[in-house]
C-alpha cells in the first residue's frame, strides 16, 4: 500500500486516477503549500512550492490535462512528469530543458498508475530518447574540403610561411653593452673575441644553410605548381570521362 | 538549504569549471541557500602554488582556501610515469603515482571536510580529474552525504576520467551531472545508473556580458579595420586549442580574401612563442595576450566568427560567449563540440586533424558573410534557452533536490 499525497486541485482525469489508487486499497491524502504531510508519493496537479521544496518522497508532476508554459519551469524540479502525448515531451525538453529520462507520455489512467507504482519502488526503467527530426539546415552547400583547389591553397600558406623563415641568419643582431664607459671596450672585446668562429666556420655554414633553405622552397614552390598543373588535367579528365562512364553504366 | 561545493579552484583563477562553480555557488545564494566552496589556494594547477587568501567572501559565498602540496618537476614526472604504466597494464599499483602527482593534495581541505563538511545537505564535486574529487567523495561517503558531481570529463581524454579512483568516484556519486549528451553517453557506458546522470552544460551570466559597444566600436577600441573580416581565436594558445590549426586554415586562403584578419586573444605560451616566428610576416595577424573581461568583450564583438578548433574541450563556454554576441563559431567535430554545435544550423565543425576541412570551412564564411550572421543568431537564442546561469541554476537545484530525495529514500529504507 503506498501513502500518496495530492496537491493542487485535480483535473476530472486526475479523480479518476484517484480513484483507481483507492480501488487498489492506497492512502490518499491532500496537502498544501510548502510543508504537505509525509508521503511516499506526492503527485503535484500544479505547479506549487512543494515540487521545489519537497525533500522526501517521489515527486511527480502530472501535466496532462493542462499543458501550460508554466509546466516547463517545475517540471525539471520533479522525479517523475506525465504528459498526454509526444508533443508535450519533445516541449519540455527542448524549451524548457528537461531531462527526456525524467518525462514519460501517459495516454491513459492504467499507464499512468503503472508509472507511477514502478516509481515508487524504484523499478522504473528511464523514458526511451526522443525522436525527431534533425534541425541541420545547411542553406548553402559547403566547399568540398577535399578540392585539390582547397588542399593546394593550404600546401602554398605553409610553404610561404617556411619561405618567411627560409632565411635564418639573424642579421641585425649587432654586440652591445649597457655598461659605462667600457660598454664600447666590452662590445669590442667580445667581437674579437668571437670573431675566430664566426668568420671561418659560423658565417659560411649558415650562409650555405640560408641557400639550401631557400633553393629547398623554390624547388617544392615548382614542384607545386607541377603538381597543380597535374591535378587540374586529371581533374578535367574525370569531368570528361564520368558522363561517358554514367552512360555506359 | 546548505549545500558545500568542493573545487580544486575557485576565481580569481582562469578557467571554465572555475567559472561554472562560482556562478552556480552566487545563483544557488541569491535563491536562498547558504553556500560553501572548499578550494585551493591556487591560481595555477601546474604549481599548486599558494597564492590566494585563506579566506574569502564573493557576492554571498564563503570560500575557504587551503594550501596543497607544491607541483614541481619530480610530481610531474611522477603523474606522467604513473599515467604511462597505468594505461599499458591497468594495474593499480600506478593509481598513487597518478594520484599523487595530479592534486591538488591538500591535507587541510580533507581535514577540513571531515571536520565540518557534516553540517551541510550535500556535497557538490567539482571536476573529477583532480584528486580533491576522490578524497572528498571518501569523505562524504564515510558521512553518510548525498554527493553530487560534475566532472567536467573530456571524453576524448580517457585519463581525465577513467583512473580507477576516479571510475569508483564516479559510479559511486548520488548523481553526475555531464556537460554534455555526449559526455552522459560515455557515463553510461561506464555503468552510471541512467537515473542518477543529467546533462546540463555551463551558463553565461548574462549581466557579465551586457555592454553597449556596437562592431564599429569594438574595432575601433581594438585598432581593427572597420570592414575587414575578422576572425577570432580565442583562449590559451596552446597545441590542443588548435591555436596553430586555426592560423594555418587563415594563411592558406589570406591571399585569396585580402580583407580577411585573424585576431588572437589569450594568454601566451611556451607553444606560441614557438609558433609566431613563422607567422611574423603574414599579414593581417593582430595578436593579444591575456586581456581583460572588458577587452574579451570587445574582441567577442569585434570579430565575424569564432575559430576554436580544439581537441580537448569539456564543453567549450567560448562558443556559448561568441554566440551570445551573435557570431557563428567553427570548431573541430570532437564527441562534445558536435553535442553543443549543430553543424550548418549555428555552427561549422571540422573533421578533426584535417586543416583542409577547416580551411574550407573558414572560406565559406568568409564568402557567406549573411549566413554566418544567421547561424550567429541562432547561436544566441540557444544560449538565451538552454544556456544561462539562471537556467543551469535551476536545473541543479532541481538535481540537487532529487538527489536529496533519492538519499533520503535510500537511508530509510
Amino acid at each position: 500500500m503506498m501513502k500518496i499525497c495530492v496537491i493542487g486541485p485535480q483535473a476530472p482525469t486526475q479523480q479518476q486516477l484517484l480513484t483507481m489508487f483507492r480501488q487498489r486499497g492506497d492512502d490518499i491524502v491532500t496537502g498544501e503549500g510548502e510543508s504537505p504531510p509525509p508521503a511516499g508519493v506526492y503527485l503535484c496537479v500544479a505547479i506549487t512550492d512543494a515540487i521545489k521544496t519537497a525533500t522526501r518522497g517521489v515527486v511527480i508532476l502530472d501535466a496532462r490535462p493542462d499543458f501550460a508554459p508554466a509546466v516547463g519551469e517545475g517540471a525539471m524540479y520533479a522525479d517523475i512528469c506525465l504528459v498526454a502525448t509526444d508533443d508535450d515531451r519533445l516541449r519540455l525538453v527542448d524549451e524548457f530543458g528537461c531531462e527526456p529520462a525524467r518525462i514519460f507520455v501517459a495516454a491513459d489512467n492504467h499507464r499512468a498508475v503503472e508509472i507511477i507504482d514502478r516509481a515508487a519502488r524504484d523499478t522504473l526503467l528511464p523514458a526511451p530518447a526522443l525522436s525527431r527530426p534533425q534541425k541541420t539546415e545547411s542553406t548553402l552547400p559547403l566547399n568540398d574540403a577535399h578540392s585539390p583547389d582547397v588542399a593546394l591553397a593550404q600546401i602554398r600558406g605553409r610553404l610561404r610561411a617556411i619561405e618567411q623563415q627560409a632565411d635564418v641568419v639573424l642579421r641585425h643582431y649587432r654586440v652591445r653593452s649597457g655598461a659605462p664607459l667600457v660598454g664600447r671596450f666590452i662590445v669590442w672585446l667580445r667581437r674579437n673575441l668571437t670573431s675566430h668562429l664566426r668568420e671561418p666556420y659560423l658565417d659560411p655554414i649558415l650562409n650555405k644553410q640560408v641557400a639550401f633553405n631557400t633553393q629547398l622552397v623554390q624547388e617544392l614552390q615548382t614542384m607545386l605548381s607541377v603538381q597543380a598543373d597535374l591535378l587540374h588535367r586529371l581533374e578535367k579528365l574525370e569531368q570528361a570521362i564520368l558522363p561517358d562512364k554514367n552512360g555506359r553504366e | 538549504m546548505r549545500f558545500l561545493h568542493v573545487t580544486h579552484q575557485y576565481p580569481p583563477a582562469i578557467g571554465g569549471s572555475e567559472k561554472y562553480i562560482a556562478d552556480l555557488s552566487e545563483a544557488l545564494v541569491a535563491r536562498g541557500h547558504q553556500v560553501d566552496v572548499f578550494t585551493t589556494r591556487a591560481k595555477d594547477y601546474h604549481s599548486w602554488r599558494a597564492e590566494l587568501p585563506p579566506f574569502d567572501c564573493q557576492n554571498g559565498v564563503t570560500v575557504y582556501r587551503f594550501a596543497s602540496l607544491r607541483r614541481g618537476p619530480m610530481t610531474w614526472r611522477m603523474l606522467h610515469f604513473g599515467l604511462r604504466n597505468y594505461w599499458r597494464t591497468r594495474s593499480r599499483r600506478y593509481e598513487p603515482f597518478i594520484f599523487l602527482g595530479g592534486g591538488p593534495n591538500s591535507a587541510g581541505m580533507a581535514w577540513a571536510m571531515w571536520r565540518r563538511a557534516g553540517q551541510y545537505d550535500l556535497i557538490h564535486l567539482n571536476c573529477l580529474v583532480y584528486t580533491h574529487v576522490v578524497y572528498g567523495y571518501r569523505i562524504a561517503k564515510r558521512l553518510g552525504l548525498p554527493v553530487v558531481m560534475t566532472p567536467h570529463a573530456h571524453i576524448e581524454q580517457e585519463q581525465t576520467y577513467n583512473i580507477g579512483f576516479q571510475r569508483a568516484a564516479l559510479l559511486g556519486a548520488d548523481h553526475v551531472i555531464a556537460d554534455t549528451t555526449a559526455e552522459r553517453d560515455r557515463f553510461l557506458e561506464l555503468g552510471v545508473n541512467p537515473w542518477q546522470v543529467s546533462v546540463s552544460g555551463v551558463g553565461l551570466n548574462l549581466a557579465a556580458y551586457r555592454h553597449d559597444m556596437d562592431t564599429a566600436a569594438a574595432r575601433k577600441k581594438l585598432n581593427l579595420l572597420p570592414d575587414a573580416f575578422i576572425v577570432l581565436f580565442l583562449g590559451r594558445k596552446v597545441q590542443y586549442k588548435g591555436w596553430d590549426m586555426a592560423l594555418e586554415a587563415y594563411t592558406a586562403i589570406r591571399e585569396q580574401y585580402p580583407h580577411l584578419h585573424f585576431l588572437a586573444v589569450g594568454p601566451e605560451t611556451d607553444d606560441s612563442a614557438r609558433l609566431w616566428p613563422r607567422y611574423q610576416h603574414t599579414p593581417g595577424i593582430h595578436v593579444m595576450g591575456k586581456v581583460s573581461e572588458a577587452d574579451k568583450l570587445a574582441a567577442l564583438q569585434a570579430c565575424d566568427c569564432l575559430i576554436l578548433p580544439s581537441a580537448g574541450e569539456a564543453f567549450g563556454i567560448v562558443f556559448l560567449e561568441a554566440w551570445l554576441m551573435g557570431k557563428p563559431v567553427i570548431g573541430l567535430r570532437t564527441q562534445a563540440v558536435s553535442s553543443l554545435v549543430q553543424h550548418g544550423y549555428d555552427g561549422l565543425l571540422a573533421e578533426p586533424g584535417n586543416p583542409a576541412d577547416l580551411t574550407a570551412l573558414l572560406a565559406h564564411l568568409v564568402t557567406n558573410p549573411h549566413l554566418a550572421r544567421q547561424m550567429g543568431r541562432r547561436g544566441r537564442q540557444k544560449v538565451l534557452q538552454h544556456y544561462t546561469t539562471a537556467h543551469i541554476a535551476n536545473k541543479t537545484e532541481a538535481i540537487y533536490m532529487q538527489t536529496l530525495r533519492r538519499h533520503r529514500r535510500k537511508t530509510d529504507s
